[in-house]
């Protein structure tokens, strides 16, 4: 660092243009960087049920698909014109395979002697008779596309396999929200995903400006100068153009979590900045000269500020060996913004101090209001310690039961607050069209053996009488029978194989027969029920998967193989990896951490230090259990991130070694310790919250559930950095430390 | 605009004499002289037709009977459909199929095929391949552009004059012999449909297209179409096309 800081001195304007070469090179990058667009991108790379939900996806074509619901009196002229407007308009739209609506509805029926397949209007505006008729027919088939009363209809809109979901999502939407005159209501995955999507570009921009904003303010606070403000900006800003850039040259996709890693990109280099300049300050104020100033900042507190930086990528380094792609992405994107920010820290902003004239300095680090609260702080943890560590054990036993309270949900519904439209619209649909998700039972044998067609009808009569919510069900039984009565006036499965085999023959002549190839494979050796249940949070989702497949295994033992996947299990998978990634990447940062800090400084004082911050973890997920805030995608990260930002807790420890290899006694050198780092402590605390508190300003509710997280986080880290941690101090670490540790300052107003 | 009866089947994929050296001008010149070429009276095949998506297989053999307005199909394979047929015949320009399933001992009619579009649009026995791929187009219902005539081809650009299955059929038609290679059906701007002549033979003096199949490309599934034992212009007595004929096993 000596010689660094030596060689920045001296060249400082090369520096500062090489820095902005380098900066270019790397921004460069950034239209790399691709949006993501598919359902996929977050769920696991492996998982059971996806292996079989892309098996009945390869045989049986997209299960995706989008339901418009759209209200109005639907048996008139004019209605179903409109209709047939819409599905005409909704075929030619990107990555529509198919469109089923009562506009082209075909029927099969006998007349005269005839069996013919025809649509159920044939005019662009049918009579009242053939309304009337229609009407009858939709309500003697059953087919729910209409609702009993006539005022509510569906269009389903299946969509093509390996399309952008994102943009299928985003013009079906508009193609209905324009051909539809009436109240329209859609769900399907898809039209989550674009919602999503639509919303995450938006959060971009406004979430990161906010937060940008707000961390100003607390720089400002901090040091009441523009050069305190302009100089982090300058740093965190070329941090942000790194991690895009580098993340561009990667060919990283922005998904649904990168608003997070802008925020802790932006929070984390400010807090840097916020280090480097506390310490320059005061250097400054304690009469040095700028370049003397800048070498006692860069030679003692910067390689604090790069052990904590080396922590956190250490901690985002975790996410890496997650199954989930987004969170190996969001890992990556943090751990280029760190460098990028560090990169700034340590280069750019030396340099551009010295450049730059003298700053005045107007906060006096031992003085005024805040100095004498630390003070009192300080007196209190003194004389109450043992008080502080019992009042902090009960909150971990608080934080311990309020855990087992937390309840795990990566539905996409998740995604939306509860009140929002979108759930609102899709909860609609639900009800009055037996779900919208749904979950495939893949049924292996000879399919057209009359035993297994029965048991799939014993099979579906059974869901939806045993399992309540369980809705529609949609499988090649129901269209047998419905054959078999046209062929022989019976609705029931016919005798023989035979009899089914060319049923089926003479219906494949005849009518659309992709209503065969969803139901049925090539080979005909397998089959699907398609079981509608309502999309909810994934653990009703979980009870629906275990009750079918406990139900389906009971129905069809010793007549044929059974396997339940679908669409609606991909968020049980998610859930299952978050699981598993959320206990291995808070355990490792745990590891790492405590193994960085060792190098520096002492094992028994990185031990100390991230037991304080073990503590909050504890709290910060017991607190989820006791708000019933979803354990989610976003909010698994919580502890990785506080392990990984709350690191700056450990200069608070760091100072009072420091004061006690100086001959302070332990109740001396953690007043001293209090009242000179904890102005940056909780500086550093009130900037970090800021910029995650702009995370609550999210349209996505995970972000936004764990922006108000995190803001507790960081401020209970900084309340627990200067009270239970002093106290843990004075208890475990009352020796002073043998081993070197990082240059000790001989100026009374240094701060880390 | 597609005339769709089943005697049209073995008939118009086979039935294309050899072509006169003669150069075309015009789009409408060469599927003129392609409709105008002689067609057999009569014909009997044996079609095995195979349907294949995502590596899983159906396979299904007929034997059909066509003499002019009249055809016959029996199923030979597999056999939970043997025996089960389809008879058409067109009368005063309307068509009765009457349908034999063996399985359920008696014959039904069905109404299948027309004169409209709408009514030939669906698969035949479940393949990739329309009533309407499989029927004759009338020439008269099309407009149609030649947009190539290099290295001893056509390509022409066939758009028809009122409702069709499709928006536009790009042929690829040898110069030399008038037939067929391949054909390109569009939805959009979209390759829907792909029809490729994979094997001929010649038989009496006319070309037959023993091996064709058809791509469709946005479910990327693929039906081949295989003609074997073909006889044309052969005597086939009328007690054939009759529902007595059809019932039998």
């Amino acid at each position: 660092m000596k010689h660094l800081i030596e060689f920045i001195l001296k060249k400082s304007w090369l520096v500062i243009i090489g820095f902005l070469v380098v900066t270019l090179l790397v921004m460069s990058g950034t239209p790399r960087a691709k949006i993501s667009d598919t359902t996929g991108v977050i769920q696991p790379d492996h998982h059971p049920l996806l292996t079989i939900s892309d098996e009945i996806k390869k045989t049986f074509g997209s299960a995706e698909n989008i339901i418009a619901m759209l209200s109005g009196d639907i048996y008139t002229a004019s209605r179903i014109n409109e209709l047939r407007v819409l599905t005409t308009k909704l075929e030619s739209v990107y990555g529509v395979a198919k469109v089923t609506s009562l506009a082209n509805f075909s029927k099969l029926e006998e007349d005269d002697g005839f069996i013919k397949s025809t649509k159920l209007f044939k005019n662009n505006t049918p009579t009242s008779t053939e309304l009337a008729s229609a009407r009858a027919y939709i309500d003697q088939e059953q087919t729910r596309l209409v609702t009993k009363n006539g005022q509510n209809t569906v269009v389903i809109i299946e969509m093509k396999s390996g399309v952008d979901q994102q943009k299928f999502g985003t013009e079906v939407s508009n193609a209905v929200n324009v051909g539809w005159t009436g109240e329209k209501a859609m769900a399907g995955a898809p039209f989550v995903i674009a919602e999503v999507n639509r919303t995450l570009v938006n959060d971009i921009q406004v979430v990161g400006l906010i937060a940008l904003g707000l961390i100003l303010l607390f720089l400002f606070l901090n040091f009441a100068s523009l050069h305190g403000v302009i100089l982090p900006l300058i740093q965190v800003v070329l941090g942000l153009v790194w991690s895009m850039g580098l993340y561009g040259w990667i060919s990283g996709t922005f998904g649904a979590l990168t608003a997070i890693g802008i925020i802790a990109v932006l929070a984390v280099g400010s807090s840097f900045s916020l280090h480097l300049l506390g310490r320059f300050y005061s250097e400054l104020l304690h009469g040095k000269n700028k370049a003397d100033a800048l070498r006692a900042t860069f030679s003692e507190t910067a390689q604090g500020v790069v052990i904590s930086a080396i922590a956190i990528i250490a901690s985002m380094m975790t996410l890496w060996l997650s199954d989930i792609g987004t969170l190996r992405d969001l890992g990556t994107l943090i751990i280029f913004g760190i460098i990028g920010a560090l990169s700034g820290a340590v280069f750019l902003l030396p340099a551009l101090i010295n450049v730059l004239p003298v700053p005045k300095v107007r906060v006096k680090p031992q003085g005024g209001t805040l100095t004498g609260i630390l003070k009192a702080l300080a007196g209190y943890v003194v004389t109450h310690r043992t008080l502080v560590m019992m009042a902090a054990v009960g909150l971990m036993i608080f934080g311990l039961i309020g855990a087992t309270r937390i309840q795990p949900n990566t539905s996409y519904l998740s995604f939306f607050p509860k009140n929002s439209q979108t759930v609102k619209n899709i909860a609609k649909v639900d009800k009055l069209f037996g779900g919208s998700s749904s979950i495939s039972v893949l049924i292996e044998g000879d399919i057209l053996e009359p035993k297994i067609l029965k048991t799939i009808q014993t099979f579906t009569t059974r869901a939806k009488a045993e399992i309540s919510g369980v809705g529609n069900t949609i499988s090649i039984s129901d269209t047998v029978m419905t054959l078999n009565h046209l062929f022989t006036g019976q609705r029931q499965i016919p005798a023989s194989r035979e009899k089914v085999a060319q049923e089926l023959l003479i219906y494949q002549s005849s009518s659309d027969t992709s209503v065969i190839t969803q139901q049925l494979s090539l080979n005909q050796q397998q089959t699907i029920i398609q079981v509608g249940i309502p999309l909810e949070n994934t653990s009703n989702t979980r009870g629906y998967y275990n009750q079918i497949k406990a139900l389906s295994e009971e129905v069809f033992k010793g007549v044929a193989t059974v396997k339940v996947g679908g669409q609606a299990l991909s968020g049980l998978a998610l859930e299952d990896a978050m699981i598993h990634d959320f206990i291995i990447s808070l355990s490792l940062a745990i590891v790492l951490v405590v193994i960085i800090d060792s190098f520096v400084r002492s094992f028994k004082a990185a031990l100390v230090t991230i037991s304080s911050l073990i503590m909050t973890v504890i709290l910060q997920y017991g607190l989820l259990g006791w708000l019933g805030i979803d354990l989610d995608i976003s909010t698994m990260l919580l502890g990785a991130l506080a392990i990984g930002v709350g690191d700056y807790a450990i200069h608070l420890t760091v100072r009072f070694l420091e004061e006690r290899r100086l001959g302070q006694t332990p109740e001396q050198a953690l007043e001293k310790t209090i009242v000179t780092s904890g102005r940056s402590i909780l500086f550093t605390a009130l900037t970090l919250g800021a910029g995650f508190a702009a995370l609550s300003f999210s349209q996505l509710q995970p972000v936004s559930s764990l922006g108000q997280m995190m803001v507790f986080t960081v401020l209970a880290v900084g309340l627990s950095s200067l009270t239970l941690l002093p106290a843990m101090c004075l208890q475990f670490l009352r020796d002073p430390v043998k081993k070197p540790i990082l240059a000790s300052s001989t100026n009374e107003g240094a701060t880390l | 605009m597609k005339k769709i009866i089943f005697s049209t089947i073995v008939v118009a994929l086979g039935a294309l004499t050899l072509a006169q050296n003669q150069s075309y001008k015009t789009g409408l010149e060469v599927m003129q002289a392609i409709e105008d070429r002689p067609t057999p009276k009569s014909s009997i095949g044996t079609i095995n037709l195979e349907i294949g998506k995502n590596g899983q297989t159906l396979s299904r053999t007929m034997k059909s009977w066509a003499s002019n307005d009249r055809s016959l199909v029996k199923f030979l394979a597999p056999a939970d459909i043997k025996g089960s047929g389809i008879l058409s015949i067109k009368k005063n320009g309307l068509t009765e199929t009457l349908l034999y399933l063996p399985a359920l001992g008696r014959t039904r009619r069905l109404a299948t095929g027309g004169s409209d579009s709408s009514d030939c649009d669906g698969a035949f026995f479940g393949s990739d391949f329309s009533y309407c791929d499989l029927g004759r187009s009338e020439v008269k219902d099309f407009n149609y552009s030649l947009t190539s005539s290099d290295n001893g081809k056509y390509t022409i650009e066939a758009k028809a004059k009122k409702n069709s299955s499709y928006d536009k059929i790009i042929y690829e038609i040898e110069a030399k012999t008038l037939n067929t290679l391949k054909t390109d059906y569009y939805k959009g701007d979209k390759v829907f449909k792909t029809l490729r002549a994979l094997e001929f033979g010649v038989i009496k003096g006319y070309n037959l297209i023993k091996t064709l199949s058809m791509e469709t490309i946005s479910q990327g599934s693929k039906s081949t179409f295989k003609q074997t034992a073909v006889e044309m212009d052969v005597e086939i007595a009328d007690s054939v096309f009759t529902e007595r004929f059809l019932k039998q096993p």
